[in-house]
């Protein structure tokens, strides 16, 4: 009875929770702009975009984006709003929510349990983070939401194809390997050169100080004067660090931009 | 013919009297005689007198009849001959030796004629280490030397191995230095916004006085300036008052660079020094740098002294490699050729390692 009644309790907090930010479980469609962050032509590319991945992976995409999460937690919210609207599609859900509160600028991803195993936690959240997240710090919501789907589909490709869930660092990643080159060519010319100058130990003789009269130094004067002074501002990066809503039933990931 | 050169012979013997590194007597290797350094001085002190006399009368003669040979005047003024007491053979030396051994029979000769119109030495360190110290420092020397040909150290014999007393020129010297420094002291100051960096700017200014002693200068034009400073240092509390008699067995050259075409190397880092002294007294800052500065001598005297020095010449590949070594202390100081193919893999290896390592670095964080 207990149990009941705390199930009750949850579910009817959260069915408060995604009723404040407008999203209905009967009527959860793929899109719902309440900041006002897109255009309609942009809703409706975004709409389409969704649907076709829809209809060609069998899941379940969102994006909801809200003036202010009036103090609430982001993730918690957003894995509501998956529950109430994104889950139960044979493949899996996810619904990215996004938050443009001016005091502070977030967005979560919520996925269920199969898409979790398509779109991992680590790998695959951060994967669609990186491809997303520049776009938002723009303030480009229509092309970060466009990258949003766009690195679903990737994920969701490559599962279907591979069977294992899409890792970025499992393949050949171009750029690592150029820097890697660089600084291998780096770090061998130093290993060569530091081996060369062994080759010798004449080195001319620029100091006296071994000859240095022991006490006979004697300070005659030492004057400090402050001259002015420099300050530089360095903002610090909020796109990392993001709060965590996992559980059981819910993976994803987030972060602040 | 006259002698033109003194061999020490031992008095009781006849044999050559050879110093041994370490000792404080000349001592015959043959009887064992020993023989206090002032002994063996005055002993020879007539001796060196008639072949200086001697010398100089067949220079004399010499020279009018190298008017019309076959050398240059320039090759007649670097070249001499001279006669060995001991077997009566011609030494041809350079001009500036005033010590070496007959190429014939091996014994230890003494060109006196040498020291005349340049100044006596006023110290001399005597040899401490041996030639058998020399070449263990030279095999020493190669070892962990990963680019080194292994045909030079399979086919590699050492040519020549030379003790020398090089003249060096010592100077003592009283500065007064004066240095403007700029100093920053840095604070960072987090927030949950921002990182705040303030720098704060000084002007500081010092001066002092202070003195070196005895900083070496090499006044031998024939030895690589960077050879000589790099063997250094010399462990003064053993120099003793000049004797010619710590010249036996050993090569000796005369000074051809005078203490004041000296002077700049020696000025050069009393003024490093000097201003890196002040800079110590700057503290309690992150970061220092000289702004300007003067250093000015308000006194100095030089002394001249012949220090010990082991030269190792060996060939490789037709290029001449020459080591050094203190005959003092035996720092061992020189220049190894390297194996470019040996160098091109290590460049390789590490290259394709660290080549590794960066890329799954990178891909992590990209």
């Amino acid at each position: 009875m207990k149990r009941i009644a705390s199930v009750l309790t949850i579910f009817l907090a959260l069915f408060v929770a995604v009723a404040a930010f407008s999203v209905r479980a009967e009527a959860a469609g793929a899109v719902y702009d309440n900041a006002k962050l897109l255009s309609q032509a942009e809703i409706q590319k975004l709409t389409s975009e969704i649907q076709r991945i829809e209809n060609k992976y069998g899941v379940r995409i969102g994006i909801v984006t809200q003036p202010s999460m009036q103090g609430r937690s982001i993730g918690q919210v957003a894995n509501a709003l998956l529950d109430q609207g994104y889950r139960g599609a044979p493949n899996g859900g996810i619904v990215l929510l996004v938050s443009v509160d001016p005091k502070k600028r977030e967005y979560y991803m919520s996925t269920d349990n199969p898409m979790r195993a398509r779109i991992t936690d680590d790998a695959g959240i951060k994967y669609i983070q990186s491809e997303m997240v520049p776009k938002l710090k723009d303030n480009k919501y229509g092309e970060a939401f466009l990258k949003y789907t766009g690195a679903i589909e990737t994920a969701l490709d490559y599962y279907a194809k591979e069977g294992k869930p899409y890792d970025p660092s499992a393949g050949f990643h171009p750029l690592a390997a150029i820097i890697a080159l660089i600084i291998g060519c780096l770090g061998g010319y130093g290993v060569r050169e530091t081996l060369i100058s062994s080759m010798s130990n004449v080195t001319p003789a620029a100091r006296a100080s071994e000859y240095l009269v022991d006490d006979s130094f004697d300070l005659q004067e030492s004057d400090d004067r402050f001259l002015f002074m420099n300050v530089t501002r360095t903002k610090k990066s909020k796109s990392s660090g993001g709060s965590s809503a996992r559980d059981e039933s819910h993976g994803g990931g987030g972060g602040s931009f | 013919m006259a002698d033109t050169s003194v061999s020490y012979k031992c008095p009781h013997c006849d044999a050559p009297l050879s110093f041994q590194p370490g000792n404080d007597k000349v001592t015959c290797e043959y009887c064992g005689t020993e023989l206090e350094i002032s002994a063996v001085e005055e002993l020879f002190q007539k001796k060196q007198e008639m072949a200086a006399k001697a010398q100089a009368a067949q220079e004399a003669k010499w020279d009018t009849e190298a008017a019309g040979g076959e050398w240059s005047e320039d090759e007649m003024a670097a070249m001499r001959t001279f006669t060995c007491s001991s077997c009566g053979a011609e030494i041809v030396a350079d001009e500036n030796t005033m010590a070496t051994e007959c190429c014939y029979c091996g014994n230890p000769t003494m060109l006196p004629n040498r020291f005349s119109g340049m100044l006596k030495p006023d110290f001399v360190i005597p040899f401490k280490k041996t030639k058998q110290d020399a070449v263990a420092a030279l095999k020493e020397f190669y070892k962990g030397k990963r680019l080194l040909p292994n045909a030079f150290t399979a086919n590699n014999r050492v040519e020549d191995i030379q003790p020398m007393y090089v003249p060096f020129w010592l100077f003592d010297s009283s500065v007064e230095a004066h240095a403007e420094f700029r100093a920053e002291s840095i604070n960072v100051i987090e927030t949950s916004d921002e990182t705040i960096t303030e720098t704060s700017v000084y002007n500081c200014t010092r001066s002092g006085t202070m003195d070196f002693q005895r900083i070496p200068v090499d006044g031998s034009s024939k030895m690589d300036n960077d050879y000589m400073e790099s063997i250094e240092p010399f462990d003064y509390s053993e120099m003793v008052p000049f004797s010619a008699a710590y010249f036996t067995g050993y090569l000796a050259d005369k000074y051809d660079e005078d203490a004041e075409t000296s002077v700049p190397r020696a000025d050069k880092r009393v003024e490093t020094s000097a201003i890196e002294v002040l800079q110590d007294t700057v503290e309690g800052y992150d970061n220092c740098s000289v702004e300007s500065s003067a250093v000015i001598k308000s006194g100095g005297n030089v002394s001249y002294a012949m220090v010990p020095v082991w030269i190792l010449t060996t060939r490789y590949n037709g290029q001449p490699y020459t080591f050094m070594m203190n005959g003092q202390t035996g720092k061992f100081v020189g220049s190894l050729p390297y194996d470019k193919s040996k160098a091109m893999m290590y460049f390789a290896g590490a290259a394709a390692a660290v080549m590794f390592v960066t890329y799954f670095i990178a891909k992590l964080f990209i």
